[in-house]
């Protein structure tokens, strides 16, 4: 039972009402019913039937009473007033003997009492009959007393047992009257008092039920209420939360459109430093080509140099060659002119003039040689010269060869910075694209911040109307809007909040816009200044 | 220049030197002198014919104009370092006076001969006695040519006696 639905608990209570209702009114219906039946019995049978009974038997005296009045009557015209009488009485009998019948077509008892009264009737109107024809027929007294006499001890008991069988209807019927009746008023009491307990039991009932389903109904009204105030509570907190979240947002977007802005200007430099780059490394391919070439030129006309050297050398050498043998005779000539002086000291005074000989030819040769010396010196110094010459000159193409290899690896590294500035143009554009990007990344992120600030004054606008709402059912519940209160003040206090950080949003929103297209004019011009591939041609 | 000779026999063993004309050679960047009387000839280097199981200061024989003579390095016998013969390195061939007074003709590797030069007596100088290679029994003297210093040698005391005879023997053989 806990857990039905108001609907079902209504339900339960009224319709315990309504069965206890119902069970009443058929109840009811059903011992009206019986009283009915009764009641019509009596009123329409039992009575009637008294009735008739009643005026059965009166007119039954009366008709003994005529006939007797008859039979003690002379006079003809009284006679035939009362067999008139007699006859009336006896028509109207039978009519009320047929009206009996038919009011007791379906109660066998009663269709027994009739066969039986009619065939006493019978009986007795024969003998009826025949008393009256008798009486008729009196014209005396004695045959009047004769008649009087037979009808006495022959109708008078039929007579009686007529009415004796009347009588017992009509206590018979009157026993049955009383016992409608009592049966009746039995079924009245019963009635009244079970009705009396039924309704009792049915408003106790129904309070009861009442009583629970309002308490259950309120209940839980007030927990929902509860929770709904605390969630509400709860709810406007969040959207204060969330206004000061989306506040720092787009303090935050304000910050990225800034930073944007930055880097914008930032790749404008870069940019421009690329250009720049492009064209160094251009004019740097022409100055290694052109050096290459000098280089190229400056060894061919080293080559020419040292072949000129090597004939020079060649020359040298021969000369030195032929010096040598200049240098070689200038020794022998010394060393003959040593001998000459030798032998002339051992030639003594005879070899004097010898020895002076020898001494200047000795001077000679020593003078040659002197002079073959120098020249061997001189033509040295020139082979040295040359040698080094060659030397250098052999260094000098080693030098230009390294000149025209590193002009080449200039020109190859010219070439990949050329590239690498084409490539490094690109990726400033990509970035370019990535940071324009972002800029409206940021944008949006500014806007959605705005509306998350919207959402929030929203949400707490609705938190609001919660709390009213929660007011009207607690007043419903308890009359009171006491816990709505304080729900209530702090929403309202949440509320300004919320309004003034939507308001700096703004503010912050408006400083992305201003920034964001500064940075669309600075991609602009970063796309005017990159390099672009006809550069690298 | 004018030659001033003094002429005199050198005879006998005397360590002490006597002005006279001098042939001036170098030997291990040395100059020594000889007296030019005992010298006979001065030829360039020529191919020595070595003989097997002599002292290494005899480098060998030479044929002089059909005569045999020993040929000795002066810087082997007197322990100098011996370097490379250059164009400019000589044989003189001096006559020494064997320890049997005969005449022996012996081949002298020097690295060059300078000059015959005239020393006079002033120059001369006694032989210091300090540490060299040289026994200073050879050494007659130190003279002073052109500012250079020059060691007189007595090539007769150079080889010693037995040094001699095997010059002699190989000259004979």
């Amino acid at each position: 039972m806990k857990n039905w639905t108001i609907g079902k608990r209504i339900a339960f209570g009224f319709g315990v009402v309504v069965v206890i209702l119902i069970c009443l009114s058929a109840f009811n219906f059903v011992k009206l019913l019986a009283i009915q039946t009764r009641f019509e019995r009596v009123a329409e049978k039992s009575v009637p039937r008294s009735g008739i009974i009643d005026n059965i038997r009166y007119n039954t005296v009366d008709v003994l009473l005529c006939t007797y009045k008859v039979i003690g009557n002379t006079d003809r015209n009284d006679m035939d007033v009362l067999n008139v009488r007699i006859k009336a009485n006896l028509e109207a009998n039978g009519k009320f003997i047929e009206a009996y019948k038919q009011l007791s077509l379906n109660e066998p008892l009663k269709m027994e009492a009739y066969e039986k009264i009619s065939e006493i009737r019978g009986r007795y109107l024969k003998k009826l009959e025949e008393v009256n024809a008798e009486g008729r027929q009196a014209t005396n007294a004695e045959q009047s007393a004769r008649v009087f006499l037979k009808a006495k001890n022959e109708l008078d008991p039929i007579s009686m047992e007529l009415v004796g069988s009347l009588e017992k209807m009509d206590n018979d019927e009157t026993k049955d009257v009383t016992n409608d009746s009592a049966a009746a008023f039995a079924v009245i009491h019963s009635c009244v008092r079970i009705v009396l307990a039924g309704a009792l039991i049915a408003t106790l009932l129904g309070i009861g039920i009442a009583f629970m389903i309002t308490r259950r109904v309120n209940h839980s009204l007030q927990q929902i209420s509860t929770s709904i105030s605390d969630s509400s509570m709860q709810v406007s907190a969040a959207s204060g939360q969330v206004a000061s979240s989306s506040q720092s947002l787009a303090e935050g977007a304000s910050e990225q459109a800034a930073s944007i802005e930055e880097t914008s200007s930032s790749l404008e430099e870069m940019s421009s430093m690329t250009r720049k780059n492009a064209e160094s490394s251009e004019k740097t391919k022409s100055l290694a080509r052109e050096t290459s070439n000098a280089a190229n030129k400056a060894v061919g006309d080293m080559k020419v140099m040292s072949d000129a050297m090597n004939k020079i050398k060649v020359s040298s050498d021969e000369v030195a060659k032929i010096i040598k043998t200049i240098d070689e005779i200038a020794f022998q000539t010394n060393i003959l002119a040593l001998n000459a002086a030798v032998e002339a000291a051992r030639a003594g005074d005879a070899g004097m003039g010898f020895a002076v000989v020898a001494d200047e030819v000795r001077n000679l040769a020593q003078r040659s040689a002197l002079a073959a010396k120098e020249t061997a010196e001189k033509i040295e110094g020139a082979i040295s010269h040359t040698a080094e010459g060659v030397e250098l000159s052999g260094k000098v193409a080693i030098a230009l060869n390294e000149i025209v290899t590193k002009a080449k690896k200039m020109d190859d590294l010219a070439a990949e910075v050329a590239s690498a500035s084409h490539e490094q143009a690109q990726g400033v554009e990509q970035v370019n694209m990535a940071v324009s990007q972002m800029d409206k990344v940021t944008q949006s992120t500014a806007s959605n911040a705005e509306e998350s600030a919207a959402a929030a004054e929203e949400l707490n606008a609705q938190a609001q109307m919660l709390q009213d709402a929660v007011k009207q059912l607690l007043e419903m519940v308890d009359g009171a809007a006491r816990n709505g209160n304080a729900a209530f003040v702090s929403s309202k206090v949440i509320g300004t909040a919320v309004r003034k950080d939507n308001k700096s949003v703004k503010v912050e929103l408006d400083r992305v816009k201003v920034k964001s297209s500064k940075v669309k004019a600075l991609t602009k011009e970063d796309k005017k200044q990159l390099p672009m591939e006809a550069d690298f041609a | 220049m004018t030659t001033n000779s003094i002429k005199e026999k050198i005879v006998g063993d005397k360590t002490q030197a006597t002005a006279a004309k001098y042939l001036t050679f170098i030997l291990a960047g040395e100059s020594y002198g000889i007296p030019v009387l005992k010298v006979r000839e001065i030829i360039k280097q020529v191919p020595v014919t070595a003989i097997a199981q002599l002292p290494p200061y005899i480098k060998g024989v030479l044929n002089l104009r059909g005569r045999i003579i020993p040929v000795l390095d002066m810087r082997i016998k007197f322990n100098m370092e011996v370097s490379k013969d250059t164009n400019h390195t000589c044989i003189i061939v001096v006559q020494v006076l064997s320890v049997s007074r005969k005449t022996i003709l012996l081949g002298l590797v020097v690295d060059a001969v300078e000059e015959v030069s005239s020393i006079v007596a002033s120059d001369i100088e006694d032989t210091p006695d300090f540490g060299t290679t040289l026994d200073t029994s050879y050494l007659v003297g130190m003279a002073k040519i052109k500012g250079k210093v020059v060691s007189l040698l007595n090539i007769d005391h150079c080889l010693g006696a037995a040094d001699l005879e095997a010059v002699e023997r190989t000259a004979e053989a």
